[in-house]
């Protein structure tokens, strides 16, 4: 009898350290339900909601809004990467973000990867927003995490709940401390970064409306996540400007005019879907999150995947606004509008609004490369091909607009700027370009886990 | 008269027809989404006649009492632009809220969503919703 329990003692021990080994990292975590096991859809609702508030709350303009999406990806993803075979921490790839500085799980301890991914998201996007952001809204965030906890988590033990919790705000709170000394940090409180002196000069640019002062000027020197996209990512300079009507550069702005005469009543309505809104957009980076939101959504994305998409294009929208916002600042090129009052007809308007800043290159075209990219790589077999039907504007009035593959998705974005009238074509170019240097970085020079 | 413009499209998006569950979803959503139209055409034009006003502004040759006219004018049409707004954003809310449950429990696969976006494509075309 005795040798009969000692046998199931062992076959059960046995059965035990088998189950373990199957499930056991590197990193000696153990007994913690791989990430993959949960739906990303809680995740999600974070976006939304990011979008949300990010129109909603002063000083957010697109390089503003594209790094608060930026770290609530890193957060996403680094609150659950221990839960994904083969993950990676971001720290010690990142730039300036040592392998040190994140909170590490405790060995031998069981933790629930959503727990700790709803903590986190939280917990940053509380931070991100902070100064501005409105009670309101921040009630918008408590009742998001409560609600996630109660919907999907709440019949976890509590020690497990406990310690998930604490990880996801650790991460969320090292992440910030990052955040800190990238030269963005609380840049909602000075969007304009003044006092600013605009250069003085035939081709530079001036004011096209009321906003006197462009935004963001020196966003350009704020630290990248990976330093070549800044560095390999710069556009050449631009065709020679010249206001002589045999010139090249006469020939661009006169190519604008005359699109803008010509625009199809689709092509106007192309132009202001991509524009988002006048009053109430979450800037183009919040346009192309909504479309990963929608991506994973219908791919029945796990958290795994959910958390590894949002960092990926976190990271590459960051770092297409930092280069993108470098060369607009180093160029300083005069907006269309402002060249063809002066040069070809006074009375020229644009289809929509021209904003605030130099024209070259587009941010729009070089924020929807990165997206292309991303996109590319996680739904596709590399080819770009996917029936996209974006329903992102839907409620705001917009139409559904559909797409075959993402590079179609890109080129109608970028070419939307053309339409309206706001950016030489070469903009356009340029920005495809140096996004896509940058989405490839982003996919290539980091070390991804597979996720399905 | 613009602004009068404005509130004949706030009265025309006044009624919310189709909240009531069990209507045809193609319906439904064509009934919101073409309030939304009007609110994003009340948007633009908004936004087109404030920055017409502003780029009037800024010309040496607007005399300074037509400058004093248009600023007044402008900061006149704030409360417009903000009711316009807030109508949009909870419009907006609704919206997303109908489609998200749409999605969640009504299409659940690819195509079945494909075939409401092309009935819906076609819905609002039919009504002039573009």
């Amino acid at each position: 009898m005795l040798k009969n329990k000692v046998q199931f003692f062992a076959a059960m021990m046995g059965v035990i350290v088998i189950l373990c080994s199957g499930c056991e990292r590197d990193d000696g975590i153990t007994d913690s339900t791989a990430t993959s096991a949960y739906s990303g859809d809680f995740l999600r609702n974070y976006y939304d909601l990011q979008c949300q508030i990010t129109k909603e709350t002063d000083g957010f303009f697109p390089p503003q809004a594209a790094r608060a999406f930026a770290y609530m990806g890193l957060t996403s993803y680094e609150s659950v990467q221990h839960g994904i075979p083969n993950a990676r921490s971001l720290a010690g790839q990142l730039n300036g973000l040592s392998e040190d500085v994140l909170p590490f799980p405790e060995d031998e301890k069981s933790y629930n990867w959503g727990v700790a991914a709803n903590a986190a998201a939280a917990e940053m996007m509380r931070k991100m927003f902070d100064l501005n952001l409105s009670e309101e809204n921040l009630e918008k965030i408590n009742r998001l995490e409560e609600d996630n906890y109660n919907q999907v988590f709440a019949d976890n033990p509590l020690p497990v709940v406990e310690r998930s919790v604490t990880f996801g705000k650790a991460i969320a709170e090292a992440l910030y401390q990052y955040s800190m000394t990238d030269g963005g940090h609380q840049s909602y409180m000075d969007p304009f970064q003044l006092p600013y002196t605009s250069p003085v000069c035939d081709y530079c640019w001036v004011p096209t409306d009321a906003t006197v002062n462009p935004i963001s000027p020196l966003w350009g020197e704020c630290r990248p996540f990976l330093v070549q996209n800044i560095t390999e990512t710069q556009p050449a300079e631009h065709m020679a400007f010249s206001t002589n009507a045999n010139s090249d550069f006469y020939a661009a702005a006169m190519e604008v005019y005359n699109q803008v005469n010509v625009n199809t009543a689709d092509q106007e309505e192309i132009a202001r879907f991509w524009a988002d809104d006048p009053f109430q957009t979450c800037t183009p980076a919040g346009h192309t999150f909504n479309i990963l939101s929608q991506l994973l959504e219908e791919t029945d994305a796990t958290l795994a995947k959910t958390a590894v998409g949002y960092a990926k294009l976190g990271i590459a929208e960051n770092d297409a606004f930092i280069s993108c916002w470098k060369s607009k600042y180093d160029f300083d090129l005069i907006r269309p509008i402002s060249y063809i009052r002066d040069n070809i007809d006074p009375n020229f308007n644009t289809v929509i609004g021209t904003p605030p800043f130099p024209a070259y290159s587009s941010g729009h075209s070089c924020e929807i490369a990165v997206g292309e990219k991303v996109f590319t790589e996680m739904f596709t077999n590399g080819g770009g091909n996917y029936n996209l039907s974006d329903r992102t504007g839907l409620q705001f009035g917009f139409g559904i607009r559909h797409f075959s593959n993402f590079t179609d998705m890109a080129m109608e974005c970028a070419n939307s700027r053309f339409y309206g009238g706001i950016h030489y074509q070469m903009d356009n170019v340029e920005g495809l370009v140096t996004g896509r240097k940058i989405g490839d970085n982003v996919i290539n020079q980091i070390s991804w886990p597979e996720v399905d | 008269m613009f602004v009068g413009v404005l509130l004949i499209a706030f009265a025309s998006c006044e009624s919310e027809p189709a909240k009531q569950e069990g209507i045809d979803p193609v319906q439904l959503m064509a009934d919101l989404h073409c309030e939304a139209v009007t609110l994003r055409k009340a948007r633009f034009e908004l936004a087109d006649k404030m920055r017409f006003m502003e780029d009037t502004l800024m010309q040496p040759s607007t005399s300074d009492s037509s400058k004093a006219v248009l600023q007044f004018r402008l900061t006149d049409l704030e409360p417009y632009k903000d009711s316009v707004v807030t109508r949009s954003l909870d419009l907006a809310k609704v919206i997303k809220f109908k489609l998200d449950s749409l999605i969640e429990r009504e299409f659940t696969e690819k195509s079945q969503r494909e075939a409401f976006d092309t009935q819906l494509t076609v819905e609002l075309a039919r009504r002039g919703c573009n």
